[in-house]
């Protein structure tokens, strides 16, 4: 049996030893404590922004969604005149709606014949064809091009810009081309004369003859 | 007397010479104490170590309640019943050993045990169970009062007052007529 100085010597010694060892945990646990909190920090605010990314994204689909339920169909536009056509053209490209019917009016001396395609392929080959004349550089640069307001002055149609469902606007041009979406929403190209001209965006075009050829064809089809 | 209260407060406040006078007061005592349960002077004497360590280690657990003494026999207490639980056998001492312990429990005996009278009651209470034993311990060798005794062994007053009047009754049946004398 070890004497008392002896004792207490161990008393001292074990109490070191178990201080120290104390520390050592107490440190552990601190790093570990950091490394937890720091992770639990990092993945909170990838969450964070994560859901709030996606809220942002769901709020822009709904107000897209919202957009496109307040696109007032043609009558609404006759009757409150507070949308202007560029702003339909606008609102149909950027919602990518679809036309999902072209009725195509002739005009001839005494008569009227129309007819009606709602096969979608066929309304939206003839679209990109229209917009492909719109678009080609060539046409771009044709300085000929007559001015649009000259000439729905000159076949004494009145620029009624609001009145695109009209139906007898248009009754001295020889072509009537109107697309129409699923929810009422038009799109109208009138040709006469060899020119094309863009209802919607205010712009005539002179087409050379094999374009209007194509035209000619592609809009005598018939379902 | 304060059985070291104010000791451990000098010593709390940087006095180191005061924990070598607890030390002095209590270390044996507590060492006789622990060896009640676990009968062996070298393992008790090594748990004793360890709860006077637990004064360094663990400085503001004492509140001061109750007397040091009775602080450091409570977690001597459960040093020594934490022992006996984790320990997974029996440890065997070897026979050149035996007598080196028996001479060192015996010396520890004799340092704690001035008088004949309490010598042949600590040599009758190795008959009685544990609880009997310590009961015996507390109250007779170390001049605890009734409720410091309750609180080392975590009992009530009254479950110390039947254990000891039951431990008096044990020891006067195995010290025969003698007993009645010594108790």
């Amino acid at each position: 049996m070890r004497n008392l100085d002896e004792c207490k010597a161990e008393v001292f010694r074990r109490s070191e030893e178990r201080i120290r060892k104390r520390k050592k945990t107490q440190k552990y646990m601190l790093a570990l404590g950091s490394t937890f909190a720091f992770c639990a920090t990092v993945c909170s605010v990838l969450v964070v922004s994560g859901i709030l990314n996606m809220g942002y994204e769901t709020a822009e689909k709904d107000n897209q969604m919202l957009w496109e339920d307040e696109i007032p169909n043609t009558d609404n536009i006759q009757d409150t005149n507070d949308m202007p056509n560029s702003d339909v053209q606008d609102v149909l490209e950027s919602t990518g709606c679809l036309y999902v019917q072209v009725d195509v009016e002739t005009y001839g001396e005494s008569h009227m014949n129309s007819h009606t395609v709602t096969d979608e392929t066929q309304v939206a080959g003839l679209f990109e064809m229209i917009q492909n004349i719109f678009d080609n550089e060539d046409a771009v640069l044709r300085e000929e091009s007559p001015d649009f307001e000259t000439i729905m002055y000159q076949n004494g149609n009145q620029d009624d810009s609001n009145d695109l469902s009209g139906g007898s606007s248009f009754k001295n041009m020889e072509y009537v081309i109107r697309f129409k979406t699923s929810n009422e929403t038009y799109q109208i190209y009138l040709l006469n004369r060899g020119v094309l001209l863009d209802f919607t965006k205010k712009k005539a075009l002179v087409l050379t003859g094999e374009e209007l050829l194509d035209l000619k064809t592609a809009i005598a089809m018939e379902e | 007397m304060d059985n070291g209260a104010s000791s451990y407060r000098r010593f709390l406040n940087g006095d180191q010479s005061a924990f070598d006078e607890i030390m002095q007061e209590l270390f044996h005592g507590l060492v006789f104490f622990i060896n009640r349960y676990v009968q062996d002077i070298h393992t008790a004497e090594d748990l004793a170590i360890d709860t006077f360590s637990d004064l360094i280690v663990h400085r503001h657990r004492y509140n001061f309640k109750v007397t040091l003494k009775t602080y450091l026999f409570m977690v001597g207490r459960s040093r020594a019943l934490d022992y006996l639980r984790h320990r997974k056998v029996l440890n065997f001492v070897e026979l050149s050993e035996a007598d080196a312990v028996a001479s060192d429990t015996q010396s520890l005996e004799e340092r704690m045990l001035a008088d004949e009278r309490k010598r042949v009651v600590n040599a009758a209470i190795a008959q009685l169970p544990e609880d009997m034993r310590v009961v015996i311990h507390l109250i007779y060798f170390e001049n605890m009062t009734y409720d410091e005794a309750a609180k080392v062994m975590k009992k009530n007053k009254k479950q110390v007052d039947n254990l000891l009047y039951r431990a008096k009754k044990e020891l006067r049946i195995i010290l025969g007529e003698d007993g009645e004398q010594l108790l």
